[in-house]
């Protein structure tokens, strides 16, 4: 077995184990952090509706979007999604930050910090621009060019950067906060000398 | 600051390859011809493979198209189930690295294989979940799966790198 292949093998059995382990205290940190992040959106909702049509509610593992329009039918009134599709990728951002052995905590915890912090502001960004897609799903909703640019933010979100964005921050935070450790280069030795 | 440039000059390099070739096979992957020739097969596929091990397996599963069913559940696998986006970004990585053309062969075809066996595995889990523990189903789905798919994917990548790759310049 190759050294590296060890030292991935370590990684993925920590990542595993750290991920087992928070999972439970994710699941309750959940509902409180969807409230936060619907008060959150709440506050920027007026910058993107105008007159303001939508209000989002945490409840429980969901976030909700309630319209404000009148009159509605019973089934506008109420919409909602499970807080997962948006936030999923909180626990694997904590898993990879704490995975990897021989980092100093202090460091780690201004890593987790930093990185947490990104998340949220991308989290609120994305149901700021995820509520108009989930509002109204129908195609024909989205035949303007921001209607087009919503679907393809909503999607493009869902499929590839929900996954990518963890470890692109994870990759970038241990580069820029941590350094990348170097490898040894062999010291140059004397011609001649075996 | 500006004497920094040509020195990150080959990573920003890096960055911005990986990123053209994200937003190209995103786009790709999302058009109708893609779908009709890739995703949809890709996913049918997917679904018989499955249909086969799980009936191996004694859990009786039938299959109508990209549709899997067990008594009690049944479950549809679309684009995003088949794990082809995670290889697109896999593949993205690998195109942006800098190494030999023969190198980055090797990487595709180590990660794709990596990464769909491991979706196989993900997708006969996901049956049996959703057949007898169905309050866990979501939670596997969206939750534990999706991440350790994209993990995996990441230590196939750092794998290739270090042995693989044998590029003078990285």
């Amino acid at each position: 077995m190759l050294p590296n292949t060890k030292a991935l093998l370590t990684l993925a059995g920590r990542f595993l184990l750290i991920f087992v382990l928070a999972l439970p205290l994710w699941f309750l940190i959940t509902p409180a952090y969807n409230r936060l992040l619907a008060s959150s959106v709440n506050l920027l909702l007026p910058l993107s509706e105008e007159p303001r049509v939508t209000t989002l509610v945490g409840w429980k593992h969901f976030v909700l979007i309630v319209s404000l329009e009148t009159p509605v039918t019973d089934e506008k009134r109420l919409q909602g999604f499970n807080g997962y599709l948006t936030h999923f990728n909180l626990i694997l951002m904590v898993a990879l930050v704490l995975a990897p052995p021989q980092i100093e905590w202090r460091r780690r915890c201004k890593i987790l910090g930093i990185a947490l912090a990104i998340l949220f502001l991308i989290h609120v960004l994305y149901l700021l621009i995820g509520v108009k897609f989930f509002q109204q799903p129908e195609l024909e909703a989205f035949q303007s060019p921001a209607g087009r640019l919503y679907v393809w933010g909503t999607n493009f979100y869902l499929s590839v950067a929900s996954q990518l964005f963890p470890v692109l921050l994870w990759m970038a935070l241990f580069r820029m906060v941590s350094g990348i450790p170097r490898r040894q280069e062999p010291e140059s030795q004397p011609p001649g000398s075996s | 600051m500006w004497r920094l440039i040509p020195q990150r000059l080959p990573l920003v390099k890096v960055y911005v390859i990986f990123f053209a070739c994200i937003l190209s096979f995103y786009t790709l992957l999302r058009t109708s011809i893609m779908r009709e020739y890739v995703s949809e097969p890709l996913a049918a596929a997917f679904a018989s493979v499955s249909g086969l091990m799980l009936n191996l397996l004694s859990l009786k599963a039938t299959v109508s198209g990209t549709v899997l069913r067990v008594e009690g559940f049944a479950a549809q696998i679309d684009d995003v189930c088949t794990g082809i986006f995670v290889v697109a970004i896999y593949l993205s990585a690998v195109l942006a690295y800098p190494s030999r053309p023969k190198e980055k062969l090797k990487g595709l075809l180590l990660g794709a294989s990596a990464i769909l066996g491991l979706n196989f595995i993900r997708v006969l889990s996901l049956m049996y979940i959703g057949r007898y523990i169905p309050a866990l189903f979501e939670t596997a789905h969206l939750l534990v799966w999706q991440s350790v798919i994209i993990f995996s994917a990441l230590l196939v990548w750092i794998y290739w790198t270090e042995r693989f790759v044998g590029a003078p310049q990285h």
